[in-house]
């Protein structure tokens, strides 16, 4: 690909001008998030725990008649000997084809080495509203590790989704970097 | 290479626009506009020629589904509707014509008819023939009569409306359009509010379910506070619920929703309430709180408390397994508690569940609700959904032997297992044990429940409220303890009630370890092992003082027991500091004696902290993982900015001081905290110190 200097020109004009328009423009009085630095008491049906390991749930749709593979990827910050537990929850109209809906990892991680766990479904297709939970826990020492997460197929579409996306137009608007 | 950079500077400032270009999306910029709530129908439109419109709306909710194992109660969860639909009572309800216009407004009554604005007199429409669209909104502005006994009571109105979000403020509905030929009374408008999706995919059930147990709450608050003026609650109060998603995400915006915690909460500042109603459109999964009636109550409970009384809560996370912030622990023992004297009490559970009852008694237990319990997922057999579970403890059982979690991490461990034989007072910094041991105060519930009669709780409103109990400014810094005490002295209108009926119960029946102070529970022969959070520093004197010597007994900070913290109830002493009060303190001296020759010499500190504080923890983050949680943590001495004044030093310094308080806003008091310094160090359990608190010319200052 070649750039022509007209061009080249044009678009450093037209960054000059979108920074000068930015940084004169007025600010707009937008509500912040409101929930800064508020006293707000929130529960968990877990108890307390040490929310130490990462998760991250990963989707692969296969080749073969609409199956996906979801793994459950697990890094931990410290070598875990003891055994880990996990849970998958498959929500309405998801079908276990292969893996195991629960059960313990025994064998022990190794300090910030990726365990995956992974299971196939059948369901789980982004044309329909379909979700996975999972939850990972283990007992190390006197700390209780856990983590969860919950995957939608239609994120998109979702209401957290505009919220992040109005929340971060707002951000902007008032200027802040999120 | 000329030709290369130009296209590198090419492709960087097309990214950098694109990039900082503002988000361009439709249903975004819809949401971003703040929208005012429609107004309220509150007008009775009159017609010369007019007929009537009649019908009954009603909503739907989940049951619960028992637990059983041997016939005991192990755990409950979200199950399938109920059988029968309850009504809709006292919702606004907005009559169009076909042109869209109003045509009336109305109210529904206390059995879900459709009623004029009176609430009482048929629902007129134009005699007019046209088509005509009912709404039912899930928002009400009624007064409550006065109840008989106490004719003067103060107006309670309860003015609530369910919005879907923070942007438009839209009110929930159902809705039903039907066909007048402008002469014959229009009949059977029936409207339902569905709980299952298979019905409604809006579920309307859970937004008239939580203006359900609101409305119960208010009227048992009306019914059971004898002549106390509760128009505190008067207030508008604004309720964010939508389906599928979780509130959390408004306070972190950029957090990924599929790892965020979910749940409900209130705001304190703002005054709102948010009840989860799932994650990323799932319902069946997570925790959703529509349907937990419990739950609900006890967030509304913290708007009580902040409306009528004080909140001071620093909030935070908090479990119902080890000691905590005593501000903590009394907030949410009062919200459980609250929670649960509305669903125990008969009139209120007939209003959100009158299927319960029945149910508990077929399964051989007793009718009444004494549980406290938040679901996760739900089961239902008609939609071949089972993962409904939940987390439940009976409220009515011992506080050393209480129930056990029943999934999770912790599944097997006891809520706020406490022990008022070796630890008396922690009671006070468990909010498990607040909750329970209020409870068997109020009730008459069992073996562990009190045997004299119960308490009634006008007594433990106004303990609590902001006319005569701790709501009252002079609390600026509160626990459980105050508020027992304040219970205690309405007992006593009928002098020594408290000592006769309710003191040995309290600390010994109970087994929740909420002994008082004034009841001699923690002095023996001139000596205070504990002081109250909060006690006000009164006196300065050059004798001893009155109340006799003061003594502190370090403890680990042990995994369970304190959640690896700085222990509140053993390794902390708090003291109220009023320097108009104390006026010629300038200083404050502690010096230390170590006692007990076996026990661990320990070192303290002395924070003075200022209202509404955070506490200042003895541990900080040392590394964080890639995600930025803290990954292990060590031990500091640093203060935060919610501590005005310190002496953190390290070493055998067996005085600790802090000065020139008189610089201090004096308006404000302040809260004296000796602290024990006891991070990953192990304190024998026989440790104790004396301390003795003087002031800059070595007098003594006493509570």
């Amino acid at each position: 690909m070649s750039v022509k200097k007209p061009q080249l020109i044009f678009l450093i004009l037209l960054a000059i001008g979108f920074g000068l328009v930015k940084l004169t423009q007025p600010k707009p009085m937008v509500r912040p998030s409101f929930l800064g630095q508020v006293n707000v008491s929130q529960y968990s049906s877990q108890g307390i725990v040490d929310r130490v390991i990462q998760l991250k749930l990963r989707t692969e749709n296969l080749t073969k008649s609409g199956e996906t593979e979801i793994t459950a990827n697990i890094i931990l910050p410290f070598d875990l000997r003891e055994e880990l537990h996990f849970k998958w929850t498959l929500g309405q109209n998801v079908i276990l084809q292969e893996g195991l809906l629960e059960g313990i990892s025994p064998d022990g991680i190794k300090k910030n080495q990726i365990e995956k766990i992974k299971i196939t479904v059948k369901g789980y297709t982004v044309d329909q509203l379909r979700h996975i939970g999972f939850e990972v826990w283990a007992l190390h020492g006197e700390r209780r590790l856990y983590a969860d997460g919950l995957i939608s197929s239609q994120q998109e579409k979702s209401f957290e989704n505009i919220v992040q996306h109005v929340e971060k137009m707002k951000a902007q608007k008032l200027g802040i970097s999120k | 290479m000329k030709r290369n950079f130009n296209t590198a500077l090419f492709c960087g400032l097309t990214l950098y626009l694109m990039a900082c270009s503002p988000i361009k999306n439709s249903q975004f910029e819809y949401y971003s506009t703040l929208k005012s709530e429609a107004k309220e129908c509150l007008q009775n439109y009159p017609y010369t020629s007019s007929t009537s419109m009649t019908g009954t709306a009603v909503f739907f909710k989940r049951g619960v589904n028992l637990g059983l194992e041997f016939g005991a109660l192990k755990n409950l969860s979200l199950g399938d509707p109920l059988q029968a639909g309850l009504p809709i009572r006292y919702a606004e309800v907005v009559v169009y014509n076909s042109a869209k216009e109003i045509v009336q407004c109305g109210m529904t009554d206390a059995l879900g008819h459709l009623k004029a604005t009176d609430g009482t007199s048929d629902l007129a429409i134009p005699a007019k023939a046209d088509s005509y669209t009912v709404r039912i909104l899930s928002r009400m502005n009624i007064s409550l009569a006065a109840p008989g006994a106490f004719p003067a009571k103060p107006e309670i109105k309860v003015h609530v409306a369910i919005k879907k979000d923070l942007y438009t403020n839209e009110i929930h509905y159902v809705t039903k359009t039907v066909s007048s030929n402008g002469v014959d009374s229009v009949t059977n408008v029936d409207l339902t509010a569905f709980a299952r999706q298979t019905d409604s995919l809006e579920v309307e059930g859970g937004a008239f379910n939580i203006l359900n147990s609101i409305l119960t709450t208010y009227d048992f608050i009306r019914n059971n506070t004898g002549a106390a003026d509760t128009s505190c609650l008067n207030d508008k109060l604004n309720v964010y619920w939508r389906l599928g998603f979780n509130p959390f995400q408004y306070s972190s915006p950029n957090s990924d929703p599929s790892y965020l915690q979910n749940g409900s909460y209130y705001e304190p500042i703002a005054q709102n309430l948010f009840i989860t109603g799932g994650r990323l459109d799932d319902i069946s999964i997570d925790v959703t709180n529509h349907f937990d009636d419990y739950v609900i109550i006890h967030e509304f409970s913290h708007h009580i408390e902040n409306k009528c009384g004080q909140l001071l809560s620093p909030g935070g996370s908090h479990y119902i397994l080890s000691r905590v912030d005593p501000r903590l622990a009394w907030a949410e023992g009062w919200a459980n508690f609250m929670a649960a004297e509305v669903m125990s009490n008969a009139a209120s559970i007939a209003n959100i569940n009158p299927e319960v009852g029945p149910k508990f008694v077929a399964a051989g237990l007793p009718s009444q609700w004494t549980y406290f319990f938040g679901s996760k997922g739900f089961s239902d057999s008609l939609q071949n959904i089972g993962n409904g579970t939940g987390f439940m403890f009976d409220l009515k059982k011992s506080g050393n032997n209480p129930d056990t979690w029943q999934y999770g991490t912790y599944m097997g461990s006891s809520f706020d297992k406490v022990d008022p034989n070796r630890y008396p007072g922690e009671g006070h910094f468990r909010e498990g044990a607040i909750t329970r041991g209020l409870f068997k105060l109020a009730n008459a519930c069992g073996v562990n429940c009190t045997t004299s009669t119960p308490i009634t709780f006008d007594k433990f409103w106004n303990s609590m409220n902001r006319i005569s109990g701790i709501g009252q400014p002079n609390f600026v810094f509160k626990s459980s303890h105050d508020f027992l005490e304040k219970l205690k002295s309405l007992v006593d209108a009928v002098p020594g009630t408290w000592a006769a009926k309710y003191a040995a119960f309290n600390q010994l029946q109970t087994s929740e370890a909420l002994h008082l102070f004034s009841d001699g529970a923690f002095t023996s022969t001139g000596i205070n092992r504990w002081i109250p959070y909060g006690t006000n520093l009164t006196t300065v004197t050059g004798g001893a003082c009155g109340i006799g010597q003061f003594y502190i007994e370090p403890r680990s900070d042990d995994p369970v027991l304190t959640s690896t913290n700085s222990d509140q109830r053993y390794s902390n002493h708090f003291f109220t500091v009023d320097l108009n009060t104390l006026a010629s303190v300038d200083e404050i001296n502690v010096a230390f004696t170590k006692q007990n020759s076996s026990g661990t010499t320990t070192e303290f500190d002395l924070l003075l902290f200022q209202q509404d504080y955070f506490f200042n923890a003895d541990y900080s983050c040392l590394s964080t993982s890639a995600s930025g949680t803290c990954t292990s943590y060590g031990p500091t001495r640093a203060v935060t900015s919610d501590v005005v004044r310190s002496d953190r030093r390290s070493g055998g310094v067996l005085t600790k001081t802090i000065k020139n308080l008189r610089a201090l806003d004096l308006t404000k008091k302040y809260l004296l905290n000796i602290r024990a310094y006891t991070p990953n160090k192990t304190i024998a359990s026989v440790t104790d110190y004396s301390y003795i608190i003087t002031n800059q010319a070595g007098l003594k200052i006493c509570p």
